[in-house]
């Protein structure tokens, strides 16, 4: 039956075009491509959430004699007059409503612009009604989806009072499950959670989103079907091995600029060319290397680059 | 236990802690399987880990600002193809999910040049240079013509204050305090006297109920200043107030002696 099908592949051979003729032992060859891969692509605007305490605590004179309040006006201004153009800013008061414990008030919403003095004199503008619980509003801006939370930021400007309660503790993973970076600047002596002083990472370790899409390269291969008549097999990295007929052949890599490679491909030899390839990189690196499963004579390990 | 069944314990703990490690550091699409590692004994996947090093870096260094959590997961792969890189471990504490910044406060007594212009992220915990305002005795101002007294005016204007603050509007209320008391100017002292221990005790009311304590001692010792005998009703006075006169008083008292 063995014999059979041997003779059956044979006569095919024989009967078949020229083009479509196999070598009985062609060469085999893969291209591994190390390349410099999913580059982050451009990020969507940046977006900054400022909360700025203005609950009845803030009122307190600090050690240096600045009431709180007029501090943390300050470091939010010094913030906003420092963003990029081009940021979105949302600013939110706590502590604005006339409550006994309120939630954070949208006081104004604005891209920051060069000279543009709104959102400074919003801040400024800022007057306290009664109190709020800082957890809780921080929670409550997480219910704020954005395209893209990683590009997102919520700064808390405050003294940490927690005359309205909420655990602090809590608002930390939830943040961190979101995505969302918080930074607190905390305005005057009050103790800081020994919890949020942990370092706290993301709960996962997937690539950033906003990846670029991997690159697809593809190669081919010159060789001779018979003198004078020449074969262009195709292939793509990290695909299985390209079938060729054996003898002398230009493999090259459709990179930019090509990479072209001369060389024998012996029958019955796996080849394997590994190349690292970053354009980018200063100055930008080509190495590549042949590897022959098995090895043979003269198809062994070579580098090149 | 003993010492055999304790360093059976620390071997697993030490493969476990591995294993852990290892799970952490898949290869992202595109990228070799297995995760290469600068140290890798391949020398060409040694070398491809090296450049993805440099690249991953730029691109944190480049997202740090604007996404910092991106930049963790950068951080984080760069740490996992070079190990004993500093500069990913520095760049995972800047990109912590919380932070917390505490910048010193510190009073400016009279305008100075403000430093340059301030980074926006990385000067979060940077000193804050506030301004205070001056005693208005060692303002000099020119000199002007005081407005004509009108009492009418002025106690309108001490009614207001009193408005904002039967509201809780305390901000308000001191903003108005301060608008009557510019209305006092060219009253006779008799006149004024009274007004302005209302507006002494109005003033302390507000920055009491905005915790302002050592403001509102100050402004019950101008009102005690005025008038030494200085009553509040209990009925109608909050009782944190009355205990602030009472203790504005006492250190009246022991600044005499």
């Amino acid at each position: 039956m063995r014999r059979i099908g041997v003779m059956l592949v044979w006569l095919a051979a024989l009967v078949a075009p020229a083009c479509a003729s196999k070598p009985p032992t062609p060469a085999r060859v893969r291209l591994e491509l190390l390349q410099s891969a999913a580059l982050m692509s451009t990020l969507t605007r940046p977006r900054v959430d400022i909360l700025l305490d203005v609950t009845r605590s803030m009122g307190a004179q600090s050690n240096a004699g600045p009431e709180h309040q007029a501090a943390a006006r300050r470091a939010a201004q010094r913030l906003v007059g420092a963003l990029p153009a081009g940021t979105q800013v949302r600013l939110h008061g706590l502590g604005m409503q006339e409550e006994a414990c309120g939630t954070a008030s949208r006081v104004a919403e604005a891209e920051v612009a060069r000279g543009d003095g709104v959102l400074l004199e919003q801040i400024e503008a800022m007057r306290s009604r009664g109190e709020a619980s800082l957890a809780a509003a921080l929670l409550g801006m997480l219910e704020t989806r954005e395209v893209l939370d990683e590009a997102r930021r919520v700064v808390a400007f405050t003294d940490l009072g927690s005359e309205c309660g909420g655990d602090l503790c809590a608002v930390a993973p939830r943040f961190a499950a979101r995505g969302v970076r918080l930074d607190l600047v905390v305005i005057g002596d009050a103790e800081v959670p020994a919890c949020l002083l942990e370092r706290l990472d993301l709960p996962d370790t997937a690539p950033p989103a906003g990846i670029a899409p991997i690159r697809s390269v593809r190669f081919h291969v010159e060789t001779e079907l018979a003198p004078g008549i020449p074969l262009v097999s195709c292939g793509e990295a990290g695909a299985g091995p390209l079938t060729l007929p054996p003898g002398r052949g230009v493999l090259t890599v459709e990179l930019d600029p090509p990479l072209r490679l001369e060389r024998n491909f012996s029958p019955g030899i796996d080849l394997v060319l590994q190349l690292v390839d970053f354009p980018a990189a200063d100055p930008p690196v080509r190495r590549w290397r042949w590897q022959a499963m098995p090895e043979a004579a003269g198809a062994g390990e070579t580098d090149g680059g | 236990m003993n010492a055999r069944g304790l360093s059976g314990l620390l071997i697993v703990s030490l493969l476990l802690a591995r294993v852990a490690g290892a799970s952490s550091c898949l290869a992202w699409p595109g990228e070799p399987t297995p995760l290469p590692s600068r140290d890798d004994p391949d020398a060409l996947r040694g070398l491809w880990a090296e450049l993805r090093v440099q690249e991953l870096v730029a691109a944190a260094r480049a997202s740090e600002s604007a996404a910092p959590l991106s930049a963790q997961r950068l951080w984080r792969h760069v740490q996992c193809l070079d190990p004993s890189n500093r500069t990913a471990a520095a760049g995972l504490e800047r990109t912590r999910v919380v932070a917390v910044a505490r910048p010193p406060i510190v009073a400016l007594r009279k305008p100075a040049l403000e430093p340059a212009e301030a980074v926006a992220w990385t000067d979060l915990g940077a000193p804050l240079r506030v301004r205070v305002a001056l005693p208005t005795a060692s303002r000099k101002a020119p000199r002007r013509e005081p407005p004509a007294w009108d009492a009418r005016a002025a106690d309108a204007a001490i009614g207001e204050a009193r408005e904002q603050l039967q509201a809780a509007r305390f901000e308000e209320a001191l903003a108005a305090a301060e608008q009557a008391r510019e209305k006092l100017a060219g009253a006779g002292a008799a006149e004024r006297r009274r007004r302005d221990v209302e507006l002494d005790v109005l003033t302390a009311t507000a920055q009491l109920a905005l915790g302002r304590g050592d403001a509102a001692q100050r402004s019950l010792g101008r009102a005690l200043a005025a008038d030494p005998e200085l009553r509040l009703e209990p009925s109608r006075t909050p009782p944190k107030v009355l205990r602030a006169l009472e203790q504005a008083r006492a250190t009246r008292r022991a600044g005499e002696h």
